[in-house]
């Protein structure tokens, strides 16, 4: 709101103006240790310095007692050599085969060695010329992780083998995600599909990669998938060179979940692929390695319930067999074959009703039900006496409303009809009695 | 053979119908078992089977998409 800065503010921005650098300065005297520690500062700031291939070829190679490699990186310039000083120390220069005058390519950083004020390159790792910057990189990180144990057999885990969720970390874009999706549709759609979409190739990709994993492991508890799939459709090594990246292969190791790698065609084999709990050729394929397959399991459960049809029919089967033994072996060794056939029949009915019971009751149920109806047959009630009585049109009469003096009545007993004419209709006396 | 068909609940996966379904028929391949036991191991298994098979013809495939932030 103020328009005006406060005098005491315009003050102090005066004070706070330094004199230009230049003649004018107030000459001073800097103690060594501090311009080393500038130059380290300078050196440090720069990201490319921190992390570089040279190449060269090497030169002034000595090997000190400790196992450390010292030498110069040479090259040219305006026709004259150029030298740059290496120092590739013993635990890092296992297995490195250098010779005098090799050519090489030459990874690590720049630093000072401030007890002699040299510049100098701290090497990790050395691949001949010739190799490829890419490739030498591969390599690098490859023998890296090989020895932190990142591929390590042991470490791999087994795939669910029935997965519910799986999450993809591709790019939404082109036909890798597309035809996992068909994949999975056709041959598995009882899982639930997520997607975390990444950039697949250039700079932020590896970053990228590494975020879909861990958006995938941010999921509420319920909805974090058990098995995770990175997938990049085919490409030049430039193009796949993000699933060489150390971050992704260090998000690849520290996920919880299984993790398959799909990247490129066939015979790419990238570091992903190597840290992944498994490495599959393609996306379409890692897919189908992740999932079981509808048609056989349709085919399984078919079988199954044949088998227990099977079983259940053996059962029975083998039961009938052992009741109809028994009966003949009644019939064959009965003293006294009255009395025996009034036991067997009783044994027989008694495992009749076992096996009915058994078959959930439906034979006893049906004999109950039959009592029921008798109970409800009118016919069993003529027998108790009582008579059912029609009209001249045939009609059941049930009430005394239904009759008017004169009507020709039937009357069925239960053992015979009897032909009778209404004399005089009263209603409700006999009801009221 | 018609018993009573047992109710699978509803909320069990695939895996776990069919897991319990050859958990049925071992039972019975064991022998051993009562009749009547047979015969509601039957019925259990049937009912099993067909959940399973109930499953499988009706899954579609549920597909999310994350915000790529």
């Amino acid at each position: 709101m103020a328009r005006k800065a406060p005098p005491g503010l315009r003050a102090r921005q005066a004070a706070q103006r330094q004199p230009p650098p230049g003649p004018g300065a107030p000459l001073q005297a800097h103690p060594v240790a501090e311009i080393l520690d500038r130059l380290e500062g300078l050196i440090g700031s720069d990201k490319l310095l921190a992390d570089l291939w040279i190449e060269g070829e090497v030169r002034g190679l000595n090997r000190s007692g400790a196992g450390h490699l010292y030498f110069r990186l040479s090259g040219k310039q305006a026709k004259k050599d150029v030298q740059l000083s290496c120092a590739f120390f013993a635990r890092q220069n296992r297995g490195a085969r250098l010779e005098q005058g090799d050519q090489v390519l030459a990874h690590g950083r720049i630093a000072i060695y401030k007890p002699r004020g040299d510049l100098q390159m701290i090497v990790d790792a050395v691949q001949p010329k010739g190799t490829g910057v890419l490739q030498a990189e591969y390599e690098r990180i490859r023998a890296k992780l090989e020895a932190e144990g990142l591929f390590a057999p042991e470490r791999k885990r087994p795939l669910p083998q029935w997965p519910r969720r799986i999450g993809v970390v591709t790019s939404p874009a082109g036909a890798v995600w597309h035809d996992i999706r068909n994949v999975l549709a056709r041959r598995w759609p009882l899982v639930r599909l997520t997607l975390s979409p990444s950039a697949v190739q250039g700079e932020e990709a590896a970053k990228s990669i590494v975020e879909g994993i861990e958006r995938l492991l941010d999921l509420p508890d319920d909805e974090v998938p058990d098995l995770i799939i990175v997938a990049r459709g085919g490409g030049s090594p430039p193009d796949l060179q993000a699933y060489n990246e150390e971050p992704v292969a260090r998000a690849i190791f520290a996920c919880p979940i299984p993790i398959i790698s799909a990247v490129g065609h066939e015979t790419d084999f990238t570091i992903a692929d190597r840290v992944a709990d498994r490495r599959a050729p393609t996306p379409s394929a890692a897919a189908e390695i992740a999932v079981p397959d509808l048609a056989e399991q349709l085919r399984r459960v078919g079988s199954l319930a044949a088998y227990l049809e099977q079983l259940t029919g053996n059962r029975f089967e083998a039961e009938a067999l052992r009741l109809s033994a028994l009966r003949e072996r009644l019939e064959r060794s009965a003293p006294d074959p009255n009395g025996m056939r009034v036991e067997l029949h009783a044994q027989a009915r008694a495992l009749e009703r076992a096996i009915a019971e058994a078959l959930g009751g439906r034979a006893l149920r049906i004999a109950a039900n039959r009592s029921r109806l008798d109970a409800l047959n009118p016919y069993a009630t003529l027998e108790r006496g009582y008579a059912l009585v029609t009209g001249p049109g045939g009609g059941l009469i049930g009430s005394a409303a239904q009759v008017q003096a004169g009507d020709t009545l039937a009357i069925r007993m239960h053992d015979g009809e009897i032909a009778a004419a209404a004399t005089a209709v009263s209603i409700g006396e006999e009801a009221s009695e | 053979m018609s018993a009573q068909q047992p109710a699978i609940d509803p909320d069990l996966s695939y895996e776990e119908v069919v897991g319990r379904l050859e958990a049925t028929i071992e039972r019975l391949e064991e022998g051993g078992a009562g009749l009547d036991e047979s015969v509601s191991a039957y019925a259990e298994g049937s009912a099993l089977a067909a959940r399973a098979q109930e499953l499988l013809d009706a899954a579609q495939l549920q597909v999310d998409e994350l915000r790529q932030e």
